[in-house]
């Protein structure tokens, strides 16, 4: 389900989001923070549950804007702009560097952080776990993951998310099946 | 027309291709033949389908702070373009005040002896601060070159500094000069730098073709590096190591100069 | 050749324009134009171990190698021009004469006693000086410079070109504009800068380790000796340090908009406040012994264990 509003009218300023990001883009940063804060959450969403890790997250959703800042003058309308911005922010997770497989802990941005040790990556599932959908989507392994938020939850087709994924739609759709499966049984227990 | 039934384990195999819509008619009639008469399926297909629903139901999240001054931060970097090959230039663009080490870089300009031509000369710092900072959004040429006295005399040490530079001089290239504290080192690179590149133009034409173009090759190279340089200040402009790159990239330049000013007469 | 051999012997020449051996202008006359065309050397002679060795290239390579004998081989070539050289039992000086216009193919082939003196300089061809166990000071232009087995002092640099290392010691001083340094078994304190290139240093026992990218990448794979100090910087690159697992260090890491990424477990001081930029990160490996500075502006820094087998 992908929620296209074209017109957020801010009830505050009375101004809309596409004359927001109309002045964004000629380079107006008090119109681009408007921006962020209509757009914030729906970014947050995508990121967080697509790496399952919410300090990273938070990193990518920042990386997410700084990007858009950059990039909105290319931003001609042809789309609504939260599916602009939504794309955007699928290329930059996915893009985002990867683990080359080894046990390390990363240090980001831990705001309530004062001398308490790091987050594990990601929360490992343990068959037996009573675990909400949001957990036992956190709970998936990466690529069943991706094309599961990106199917179920963003609403791309398989067509897209085999484009976005480098993969074949038919590899897009037995990772969806797979994680469904896994998570109906993850949600049973 | 007769059904083909099937079961629970030829269900699963097909379950993926019915949930897509994906299934032949036959199939697709015996899917259905068989989740009516098997709860097992049933509750499989009703399970996955909550799971497809619900995901699609989930609300946005929160981040757990404002992530706003980190974006703001990272966006605010002042826009430092491309320096012509002899005219180094700031842009500052907003509030940001740009901190370089004025003391220590105005040591490396004191130090600065150049040889050239048999010429040696002692380089001076203008070590009054600078009394104004213009912001331009395009890049301007500020060279020397015409001050210059010829190439062969002792350097004039009454050459303007960048705080004169204000006043219209004539012969002078336009001085929209912008830049604070190091205003007068980098003054002091470029009028030399200029110096040596007049020499080079010179003597060009006497040079192999092939070494002139690896010169030029090469010294564009060390551009690229000084805009390196000055781009990675501009967001971190406390940075003594950045400082210290930036200053090596002008000591190269400075020295491949010279190499190429002196090639002729060493061979 | 024989006029120059002679000459040679007796001593220093002194081979310039005006004052030729006799015999390389009886030589000219009876070759008329083709002087003109080539100019070539090739000489063997005694040669001191404590000598110095100086070739000036302008658009050829420069190669040195060492042998055991007590002698030098001096081989030079240029398609125009000529060879000037400055010969004698402790010192060879080597460049290139002027030529109007094009300065055409030319390479200097040098093969000096080990425990030499060498300066080897080009401006766009390659340098390289291998198993001196001497002083080396190479540079290049546009070209790369590679150097093996030097000691002392070293002093590498190119300004486009890649510099490649293996095997110093001493003193180490590597510069590069947008080449890669990539040093290799190195022993002794290094500085290793770059603006666009990436360092590489491994296989590192140094006391003393300074190194500096702008753009580019940092590697370090080595040692971390008690009392040493390490300090490696970049700006938009990440430094990626592979240290043993015994490392006695106090960490100090920076980074801007970058993070750490640890193999190694650490605990942060108390009081450490990680939500500001940059972000600092002050800790301690075992007694803490050495210091290490890793800095990065946007990018990570990325710390792991070297495994055993390497070393």
């Amino acid at each position: 389900m992908m929620v296209a509003t074209v017109d957020n009218t801010s009830l505050t300023t009375g101004r809309s989001d596409a004359e927001d990001v109309a002045l964004a883009a000629k380079g107006d940063r008090v119109a681009f923070e408007r921006v962020y804060r209509a757009h914030v959450n729906r970014v947050f969403a995508v990121c967080a549950r697509m790496v399952a890790d919410r300090t990273l997250a938070e990193e990518l959703t920042q990386d997410v804007f700084v990007r858009a800042w950059s990039k909105l003058e290319l931003y001609r309308g042809e789309s609504a702009f939260t599916t602009w911005l939504h794309r955007l922010a699928v290329n930059v997770v996915l893009n985002a560097r990867k683990s080359d497989g080894r046990n390390r802990t990363r240090f980001g941005s831990e705001p309530d952080e004062v001398d308490s040790l790091p987050h594990a990556r990601s929360s490992s599932w343990t068959p037996g776990m009573r675990l909400d959908l949001e957990a036992a989507i956190a709970g998936l392994p990466p690529g069943a993951r991706q094309v599961f938020v990106l199917h179920d939850v963003e609403g791309y087709k398989h067509e897209e998310i085999a484009e976005m994924l480098g993969i074949t739609a038919g590899g897009s759709k037995a990772q969806l099946h797979r994680a469904r499966m896994l998570l109906r049984e993850a949600l049973n227990r | 027309m007769m059904t083909h039934t099937i079961n629970c384990g030829t269900f699963d195999d097909r379950l993926s291709g019915y949930l897509e819509g994906e299934l032949s008619p036959g199939e697709q009639r015996a899917a259905e033949a068989h989740l009516a008469s098997c709860l097992r399926c049933t509750a499989l297909v009703r399970d996955l389908d909550a799971i497809r629903a619900d995901a699609g139901a989930l609300p946005e999240l929160s981040p757990s702070s404002d992530l706003w001054d980190g974006i703001a931060r990272r966006i605010e970097a002042p826009v430092v373009p491309l320096a012509a090959p002899a005219a180094p230039i700031f842009v500052v663009a907003g509030e940001r005040r740009r901190r370089m080490d004025r003391v220590w870089l105005g040591a490396i300009a004191a130090a600065l002896v150049a040889v050239t031509a048999g010429v040696t000369y002692m380089l001076t710092i203008a070590t009054s601060p600078r009394r104004e900072e213009i912001a331009v959004s395009s890049p301007a040429v500020v060279s020397d070159t015409a001050r210059l006295a010829i190439p062969d005399s002792p350097f004039p040490t009454d050459t303007a500094a960048p705080h004169d530079s204000g006043a219209p001089t004539p012969g002078s290239a336009a001085q929209n000069v912008v830049n604070a504290p190091n205003a007068p080192t980098t003054a002091t690179y470029s009028r030399e730098i200029d110096r040596l590149r007049t020499i080079f133009t010179r003597n060009r034409n006497q040079l192999d073709p092939r070494t002139a173009a690896i010169i030029e090759a090469n010294l564009k190279v060390i551009d690229d590096a000084i805009a390196q340089s000055r781009a990675a200040l501009a967001q971190d402009p406390a940075s003594r190591f950045l400082n210290d790159q930036l200053n090596n990239a002008l000591d190269k330049k400075l020295e491949l100069l010279k190499t190429a000013a002196l090639l002729p007469q060493r061979t | 050749m024989t006029g120059m051999r002679l000459s040679v012997i007796l001593g220093a020449i002194v081979a310039i324009g005006v004052l030729e051996p006799p015999s390389a202008l009886a030589q000219r006359e009876r070759d008329g134009e083709r002087e003109q065309a080539q100019s070539r050397i090739d000489t063997t002679f005694t040669f001191s171990r404590t000598g110095v060795v100086d070739l000036t290239q302008i658009s050829g390579d420069v190669i040195v190698t060492a042998w055991e004998r007590g002698e030098a081989r001096v081989r030079a070539y240029t398609e125009r021009g000529r060879v000037r050289s400055n010969l004698s039992s402790s010192r060879i000086s080597v460049n290139v004469e002027r030529v109007r216009g094009r300065v055409g193919d030319s390479r200097f082939e040098v093969s000096v006693p080990v425990g030499v003196r060498v300066i080897a300089r080009s401006t766009s061809g390659d340098v390289s000086v291998r198993g001196t166990r001497g002083q080396v000071d190479a540079r290049s232009t546009s070209g790369d410079v590679e150097v093996t087995d030097a000691t002392e002092r070293v002093l590498l640099e190119s300004v486009s070109g890649d510099v490649r290392a293996s095997q110093l010691t001493g003193e180490v001083r590597i510069e590069s504009v947008s080449g890669t340094i990539e040093a290799r078994d190195v022993t002794g304190d290094v500085r290793a800068e770059t603006t666009s290139g990436d360092v590489s240093l491994t296989r590192a026992t140094s006391k003393s380790v300074y190194v500096a990218t702008v753009s580019g990448e940092v590697e370090y794979e080595g040692n971390i000796d008690a009392g040493g100090r390490y300090e490696f910087r970049a700006h938009s690159g990440d430094v990626r340090l592979e240290i043993p697992e015994n490392s006695s260090a106090q960490f100090s890491v920076q980074t801007y908009s970058g993070s750490l990424d640890t193999e190694f477990p650490l605990t942060l001081q108390p009081g450490q406040r990680t939500s500001q930029r940059p972000r600092r990160f002050e800790f301690t490996l075992g007694g803490g012994s050495a210091r290490v500075t890793a800095e990065s502006f946007s990018g990570d820094i990325v710390l792991t264990r070297r495994a055993r087998s390497s070393r």
